[in-house]
């Protein structure tokens, strides 16, 4: 039941890591669009939307954190291996799962450091300057992409350990 | 424990752990945080974690990247690329060496839809080099200049290293974009007359294609009405102060999408083939991001840049053989990393230190992209080589080194152009508009 249980987490963590795609094109379209629409405005009839650069600022927080979910899922994050492509291949293998263990737990401070900022954020009441809309949910995705991302390197290292993936 | 111990301390160890294949924006990361809460606190440290995360993320100026990086991959995933290339072989391809010149030339105007080297190689390449191989062109010269020309893509704006070295370093990004402008020509024209020599002194690399008839040629023009304009609304937009880099951006996304829409183009596959595309190289760039503000925190607080700068008054050099120390450490560090990640590193620490002995930062800044695009084709581990031996598998990694020496000829000329004459890279920033 254990492994059953394990199986559908790990295809969830990066189900929802493909679909975080979905998100990110939806959000950049719109992002876009209001761009487009804003500067047109400003240009042609001298009214500016205003709010454009704040929106976009929250936009680009499902943006960033959702490609870095989906990138996380499909490759490995750029690194140099001039030097290690020189080593035996069961370093190179050690040395992969130990950064992917190291990586995951910084994903995963970053994630719990950022739920503390949100939580902060939102004691504080702290709201954009120009819309007032509170900033905290915004930190929430950033703590999910985080934590998000993070497991599925864990799951990753698993796998390897348990010699179910090659790295 | 002073802050400068800690921040050599950190350096080591931050350049272990990359030699050693972890993640480099990890890496930057763990520095940042471990040696930014040694000298501030934990707390402080534990606190930069959250707040980097989040402001990296929604940095409005940041919003750039994402934003050129789609617009250059849906441009690639609609044909722009391949009506350029097209086009240019109608134009040169029946002089000898004319495909590879092609090449070039698509290399150049495709670098002002797309900033990134080894996309701008790959979307050329991938057209360029079946086509070459038509024409019994020898590996040497049409792996050499696809390795070579890619470079353009980084030095014509939009370029992701102008991007990032801009908000690091707190500059204009739409004033670097202009400054990149006529150094990236000036390359391609040195690029093309490299072609042309080495073509008159082995007429054996490569044979003419069939010559297009005049009105053949004025017709492909059509092909490529669809780039210039993307290009004349971004860079125009941007130069004539009509709207800021990441408005550019967005607009440039939008009017990829309405090209490929009005050429018939524009289908699911294309779009979400282009959006897939971007969301791997943010992903990725992003992570690098920041990690590299999480470090830069710890070099701010543990005084990398003055200890560095007092530590080079103190040898007395004249301040031109520093410069040209400096472009030699990043000449060997392009060898092994990537430009994106040189400039993330090293520009809090070295930038200020140039620019507090009188050099102008504008042009700072192009003389070391261009530097470390050099080190990125240089042997024997030049790390864009690489990137395209992986690509083309069927070509000894040795034949595109050897073809791409009388390219790196051309970038050391051009190099000493600009350092020789600093309008090349300053008249045009001179002129342009507030933003």
């Amino acid at each position: 039941m254990w492994l059953r249980t394990g199986s559908f987490l790990k295809k969830l963590l990066f189900k929802v890591g493909n679909w975080a795609i979905v998100a990110m094109a939806l959000v950049m379209i719109l992002v876009v669009l209001m761009v487009v629409v804003d500067v047109t405005l400003r240009r042609a009839f001298n009214n500016p939307l205003g709010f454009s650069y704040e929106l976009m600022g929250f936009g680009l927080v499902f943006v960033v954190w959702g490609s870095i979910l989906y990138s996380t899922g499909r490759e490995r994050h750029i690194s140099v291996d001039v030097l290690v492509a020189r080593f035996p291949e069961r370093v190179r293998n050690f040395l992969r799962r130990a950064f992917d263990v190291v990586s995951s737990l910084v994903l995963l401070a970053i994630g719990w450091q950022s739920i503390v900022y949100a939580l902060q954020q939102q004691r504080m009441h702290a709201e954009s300057q120009i819309l007032d809309i509170p900033i905290y949910p915004f930190i929430f995705v950033v703590a999910f992409g985080a934590i998000w991302a993070g497991l599925m390197l864990f799951v990753r290292f698993i796998d390897a350990v348990r010699g179910k993936e090659e790295l | 424990m002073s802050a400068g111990l800690v921040g050599a301390i950190g350096l080591g160890l931050f350049f272990i752990l990359l030699f050693l294949n972890m993640p480099i924006g990890i890496v930057m990361a763990i520095v940042g945080f471990i040696g930014f809460s040694v000298i501030r606190g934990w707390d402080a440290g534990l606190s930069v974690l959250s707040i980097q995360a989040f402001r990296t993320a929604s940095d409005f100026n940041l919003g750039v990247i994402p934003l050129f990086i789609a617009m250059g991959f849906l441009a690639m995933r609609l044909g722009l690329s391949t009506d350029l290339f097209y086009v240019m072989n109608k134009w040169l391809g029946h002089v000898r060496g004319g495909l590879a010149m092609a090449a070039t030339a698509a290399c150049t105007i495709f670098g002002a839809i797309c900033g990134d080297a080894v996309a701008t190689a790959a979307a050329i390449g991938t057209i360029a080099l079946p086509e070459m191989r038509k024409y019994k062109y020898k590996d040497v010269l049409s792996t050499g200049i696809l390795a070579s020309a890619g470079n353009l893509g980084l030095l014509i704006p939009p370029s992701l290293a102008f991007v990032i070295y801009a908000i690091i370093t707190e500059q204009s990004i739409g004033v670097l974009f202009i400054a990149g402008i006529f150094p990236g020509v000036l390359l391609a024209v040195l690029f093309i007359v490299s072609i042309i020599g080495w073509c008159k002194i082995d007429p054996s690399l490569a044979t003419p294609s069939p010559r297009a008839t005049w009105g053949e040629r004025f017709k492909s023009i059509r092909y490529i009405l669809g780039s210039f304009l993307l290009i004349v609304l971004v860079l125009g937009g941007i130069y004539g102060g009509l709207f800021t880099p990441t408005e550019a951006a967005a607009i440039g996304v939008f009017g990829a999408l309405v090209i490929g829409f009005i050429f018939r183009r524009l289908t699911w596959q294309a779009f979400s083939g282009g959006i897939g595309d971007t969301a791997l190289l943010t992903g990725k760039l992003f992570l690098l991001i920041i990690g590299a503000m999480i470090f830069t925190r710890f070099v701010t607080v543990s005084e990398i840049p003055l200890n560095l700068s007092e530590g080079i008054a103190a040898l007395e050099l004249p301040r031109f053989v520093i410069l040209v120390l400096t472009l030699i450490v990043y000449i060997i560090l392009g060898f092994v990393v990537d430009i994106i990640p040189i400039v993330l590193i090293t520009a809090p620490v070295l930038h200020p230190v140039l620019v507090n002995m009188g050099y102008d930062p504008v042009w700072l800044s192009v003389l070391i992209v261009m530097t470390i695009l050099m080190g990125g084709i240089t042997p024997p581990v030049g790390i864009v080589v690489y990137a395209l031996s992986g690509m083309i598998k069927d070509v000894p990694i040795f034949t595109i080194f050897r073809g791409v020496f009388p390219f790196l000829a051309s970038m050391i000329i051009c190099l000493i152009l600009l350092i020789a004459f600093p309008d090349i890279v300053l008249f045009l920033p001179n002129l342009m508009k507030p933003g």
